[in-house]
């Protein structure tokens, strides 16, 4: 009882004090105010666990990342290393570490998008990542090497953009071939349909297996690319899933692409680039 | 009233042949509750041990005709492959309505074969029940297990080169006809390797870093040497083991046309990738994917 009394008692010699100086000097009450304001507005908010577990996470897979796009990164460096023969050490060396400073960016977004980063991280790493790298890579070689050199690799990486293209145009229509027995006529109206329409948005049935009453479909394809092109009795037979694509088509071929690298085996890092 | 020594001790003994029981609660002390409770415990632990019962009659049809389970529709399916098959040869050989039927007969027969030897599979299973908690229950379970996969395999390869329907297309198409048919199967393999091609070479393209030059090269000799694959078991594990075909392939191209066409560095980094598809055809062959 004591206790409380004798507390009750300071906290009154407080407000008192306090209301004193405020009415003594105006000014200076106004100026704390503003900092108290600013105090409570510049300080963290309470930082939510789930927030920090996250954070955490997006960390150490950032690093898988890292190492599958190294791969990337080693493969580029070859291909420029092929197109343009010798290069300044000094230029070699900056280029590779803009080429490592994407792989990071790349391997970020990658587990931002993994980790529900929100919108943002989605639509940022809905791009696909191997671009990313070459992207920045032509550019660094525009800017310290010269950019008929950088023109060299991005019609080298617009060809293989094409063959991989080509790659799952193939793919499909040998799903496809699998199920409804094409002749080899039809497998190339199949593809010159498919080519004619491309999008890549077409790949993802290749991802996984997707069955409708225990028959492989391929979601995402047009039907009048491959329909017209199909005899009566195929026609009854293949089950058209045009949207079966559905949301998140982009980051679901991001994943492809990544997964792809799964099995993939790196080369050695080059030192010509580093050191 | 004071115990007597003699009777403290009478005391001390009947304690220490009682605290046990009591302890450890000794059917006599036990109420009408604890029965239940006992009774409860001895059916958890029998529905444990029913749990690891397993009625293979009720398994089969989930496990032989996957992905559907249902017979019925594999079957048909199974059916509408090869009627697609004499249709394709139809388009391209233009049968004759008696060939076409003769066709048509044999594909029938083919799956009939495949449904007499599925059931056969299933009689022997039929009313067998396994306890997986048993070693011997185990053996029989694994044993299972390897027939269930051998009627899916012989549902996939009805119409494949043992069946009747191959073996009738030599008899019935004439030469021309023949011909024909033999460049479309020739063209179809192709195709079939050129997209396995594809596969790998996609990721060597990125791993290598190869120019359009070296990858186009390297295309050519990997398709100079068509590999025998079983492309539909293949791609039932949609796009895993391509790459590691395509690598195999290569470790069956002249290394030394390769070793011509690319530098040393893409040479140890393809040399690693080759060892990686050797590594995996023993595999792919024991799957009957690989044929060589």
């Amino acid at each position: 009882m004591t206790v409380i009394d004798r507390g009750r008692g300071a906290w009154l010699k407080t407000v008192v004090a306090v209301v004193g100086t405020l009415a003594a000097s105006p000014e200076l009450a106004t100026s704390r105010a503003e900092e108290a304001v600013a105090k409570t507005n510049d300080a963290p908010p309470a930082e939510d666990p789930a927030e920090v577990q996250r954070r955490q996470q997006i960390k150490q897979q950032a690093t898988h990342w890292e190492q599958q796009l190294t791969k990337l990164l080693y493969g580029d460096l070859e291909l420029i290393r092929s197109v343009t023969g010798d290069i300044p050490r000094d230029a070699r060396k900056a280029i590779a570490r803009d080429g490592e400073k994407a792989v990071k960016q790349g391997a970020l977004q990658l587990a931002e998008l993994q980790f529900g980063g929100g919108k943002r991280a989605k639509e940022k790493a809905s791009g696909d990542p191997t671009e990313l790298i070459s992207t920045a890579l032509a550019k660094s070689l525009a800017e310290h090497v010269g950019s008929p050199q950088a023109a060299a690799f991005t019609s080298q990486i617009a060809e293989r953009s094409e063959r991989r293209q080509t790659a799952a145009v193939h793919a499909i229509v040998a799903v496809l071939d699998g199920e409804l027995f094409l002749t080899a006529a039809q497998r190339e109206q199949i593809e010159r349909s498919l080519v004619g329409k491309w999008s890549d948005a077409m790949t993802v049935g290749l991802e996984g297996m997707h069955f409708v009453d225990g028959r492989r479909v391929l979601p995402g394809l047009p039907a009048d690319c491959i329909s017209p092109h199909l005899t009566e009795s195929q026609r009854k037979l293949f089950t058209v899933q045009e949207n079966g694509a559905g949301n998140g088509t982009a980051q679901r071929q991001t994943w492809m692409r990544m997964n792809a690298l799964n099995s993939a085996q790196s080369a050695a890092r080059d030192p010509w680039w580093f050191e | 009233m004071k115990a007597s020594g003699s009777g403290k001790t009478c005391r001390s003994v009947v304690l220490a042949l009682l605290l046990p029981g009591l302890v450890c609660g000794g059917p006599w002390l036990r109420g009408e509750d604890d029965t239940v409770v006992d009774a409860a415990a001895r059916r958890a632990n029998d529905q444990s041990q029913q749990s690891q019962q397993v009625m293979l009659d009720q398994q089969m049809n989930g496990m032989f005709f996957q992905p559907s389970g249902n017979e019925e529709q594999a079957v048909q399916q199974c059916l509408g492959r090869l009627l697609l098959e004499v249709s394709a040869l139809d388009e391209v050989c233009q049968l004759s309505d008696g060939q076409r039927l003769k066709f048509e007969t044999a594909a029938r027969l083919d799956v009939a074969q495949a449904i007499d030897d599925i059931d056969a599979v299933r009689r022997r299973y039929a009313g067998q029940t396994i306890n997986l908690q048993d070693p011997a229950g185990q053996q029989a379970w694994q044993r299972f297990l390897q027939e269930a996969q051998a009627v899916q395999a012989r549902l996939q390869d009805v119409g494949g080169g043992k069946s009747l329907m191959t073996k009738v297309i030599a008899g019935v198409l004439d030469d021309v006809q023949q011909v024909a048919w033999r460049r479309e199967s020739e063209r179809r393999r192709l195709y079939q390797w050129q997209s396995v091609v594809d596969a790998g070479m996609a990721q060597l393209d990125l791993t290598l870093g190869l120019t359009s030059a070296q990858h186009d090269a390297m295309c050519a000799l990997l398709m100079e040497k068509p590999l025998r694959i079983n492309h539909a078991k293949l791609s039932l594990h949609g796009n895993h083991f391509a790459p590691y075909v395509c690598k195999y392939g290569l470790s069956l191209v002249d290394w030394a046309k390769l070793e011509a066409m690319l530098s040393k560095r893409q040479q140890k980094t393809l040399r690693e990738s080759i060892g990686q598809g050797k590594g995996m055809a023993m595999h792919l062959k024991q799957q009957q994917i690989l044929f060589e």
